[in-house]
């Protein structure tokens, strides 16, 4: 581009130069001519002023070539250093903008151009480091999460494994209290091992790795055993779990069975674990079909609420409202971000009502595998 | 009596899925790494192996490879029980010829036991 522009301006300028000539040349003859044709019979006066008249001509073709020339000249010095430097500017600029910052300009002799070059390589070098920081920064993070996610699973399920064969007493027979304090235990020891889960499956997302096996499932049964396993949490709380459902089985949906099964758990283990226990206290799960033929869970709740102005953070990772802190100090607030990423992934929608205080309803929709192709 | 052969590298837990087999009536033996695992598989031909993935040396998707080429060993149903659980780990799992693949944190002994017996009937 650069090249040819310039060539092509080189070009112009030899053209002007070429033409300046043959006006000189055609003016001269003219001049001579005249003067030879009008010599016999012409006064000398006459003479003179067409002399005077043909100089005056080839005067101003000299003058509009030299004028051609310079305009020429100005435009051609002009575009060698102001126009083409500036472009290469452009140029720069837009590649910087689509996020390559592997560019050194030429920076060249010392004027204002090479100066704003020189700005230019200064400020692409320190974007590059802060990109090359940011993903060393995001690969030693998620590698941290994933190692300590891994290395913290061992234990765990050495805890897990030992409390249980302490709790079915296969090490002996327990007392009640005991029994009673390690079956305490034993859920916090689950909590944990939630959460270490959520946060390898959050990295996981973050990556990219999160990977989805889908087949055709009915999200019936997932609802059914995610609201049976949290049935025992729910009664130690006083509180009971109901599910509605429509008295002819759904349709089948097409998704990864283990990831829907977690999504489902999370937005009930939220309803059981941010509600008091109570006269009125009750948590419905209702999974039913709309007007689109979408199947719908919805899990509504008499908790604690979302406060308003939290509300638009509900799904952000790691996020929890201050009401829920308060209530409940050990939360990773990556649950309902994973629901959101889970369901969006299967091409289905959630959402939730709530008000502080009174509860929360949290609803999602799956489209159901008769819309598949080839289902 | 069955004979279950468990390779896991962690003594502590290697410890407990051995007393919980042999509570549930097994013969339960145990391996350190995948070399002992592999020799142990081929003399004592066990009827079932619960395999870890991260093990010292030779890990357990080479463990699973090995045991699926031998003549000796490769008729002998295989469970992963393991740590990692990555869709990618799992489908790799099967693809060797793994028959089923457990998480550990996820899983009771109970549970565990549970998946023995609906494989070996």
């Amino acid at each position: 581009m650069r090249i040819s522009l310039r060539a092509f301006i080189l070009g112009l300028l030899a053209f002007f130069v070429f033409m300046g000539g043959i006006f000189v040349y055609l003016a001269t003859q003219v001049f001579y001519h005249n003067l030879l044709q009008s010599a016999p019979e012409n006064t000398p006066e006459e003479l003179l002023r067409e002399a005077t008249i043909s100089i005056a001509i080839q005067q101003g073709f000299i003058i509009l070539t030299m004028l051609l020339l310079v305009g020429g000249i100005l435009f051609f010095v002009l575009t060698a250093f102001v126009l083409t430097p500036i472009r290469k500017l452009h140029a720069a600029f837009e590649k910087v903008g689509k996020g390559d910052f592997d560019i050194h300009l030429p920076e060249g002799p010392k004027n204002e151009i090479g100066d704003l070059f020189h700005a230019f390589n200064d400020m692409t070098a320190r974007l590059k480091h802060v990109k090359e920081r940011e993903v060393l920064v995001n690969r030693m993070k998620s590698d941290f999460l994933s190692l300590a996610a891994h290395q913290l699973r061992t234990p765990l399920s050495a805890i897990k494994w030992t409390l249980h064969m302490l709790i079915e007493g296969e090490m002996g027979k327990l007392t009640k209290k005991q029994g009673e304090f390690l079956s305490k235990t034993q859920t916090s020891n689950e909590r944990l091992i939630r959460i270490v889960n959520d946060l390898l499956d959050v990295t996981r997302i973050g990556e990219g790795q999160y990977l989805y096996k889908q087949k055709l499932v009915s999200l019936e049964d997932i609802v059914r055993r995610a609201v049976e396993s949290y049935q025992e949490e729910a009664r130690r709380k006083k509180l009971k779990i109901v599910l509605v459902k429509p008295p002819d089985s759904l349709p089948p949906v097409f998704a990864d069975e283990e990831k829907l099964q977690l999504a489902v758990q999370n937005l009930i283990s939220n309803a059981v674990q941010y509600t008091r226990q109570g006269p009125a206290a009750a948590i419905e799960v209702k999974i039913s079909q709309n007007a689109n033929r979408d199947i719908e869970v919805a899990v509504q709740d008499t908790g604690i609420g979302i406060p308003d102005k939290q509300q638009a953070r509900v799904f952000e990772r790691f996020f929890r409202a201050s009401n829920a802190r308060r209530v409940d100090t050990e939360g990773s607030g990556l649950g309902l971000y994973l629901v959101k990423n889970i369901v969006e992934a299967h091409g289905g929608k959630v959402w939730f009502v709530s008000k502080e205080g009174k509860g929360s309803t949290f609803t999602f929709s799956l489209p159901c595998a008769k819309t598949f192709p080839g289902s | 009596m069955a004979k279950i052969l468990i390779i896991e590298d962690d003594k502590f837990l290697r410890e407990l899925m051995i007393k919980k087999l042999e509570t549930a009536g097994y013969g339960a033996l145990g391996a350190v790494d995948g070399e002992e695992g592999i020799k142990k598989a081929q003399k004592e031909r066990p009827a079932l192996i619960l395999l870890d993935l991260v093990l010292p040396g030779m890990d357990g998707f080479e463990v699973l490879a090995k045991l699926k080429q031998e003549k000796a060993t490769n008729s002998i149903p295989v469970v992963i029980l393991s740590n990692l659980g990555q869709q990618e780990d799992i489908d790799k799992a099967a693809q060797l010829g793994a028959v089923e693949y457990l998480i550990k944190a996820n899983f009771t002994p109970g549970e565990i036991i549970e998946k023995i017996k609906s494989i070996m009937k």
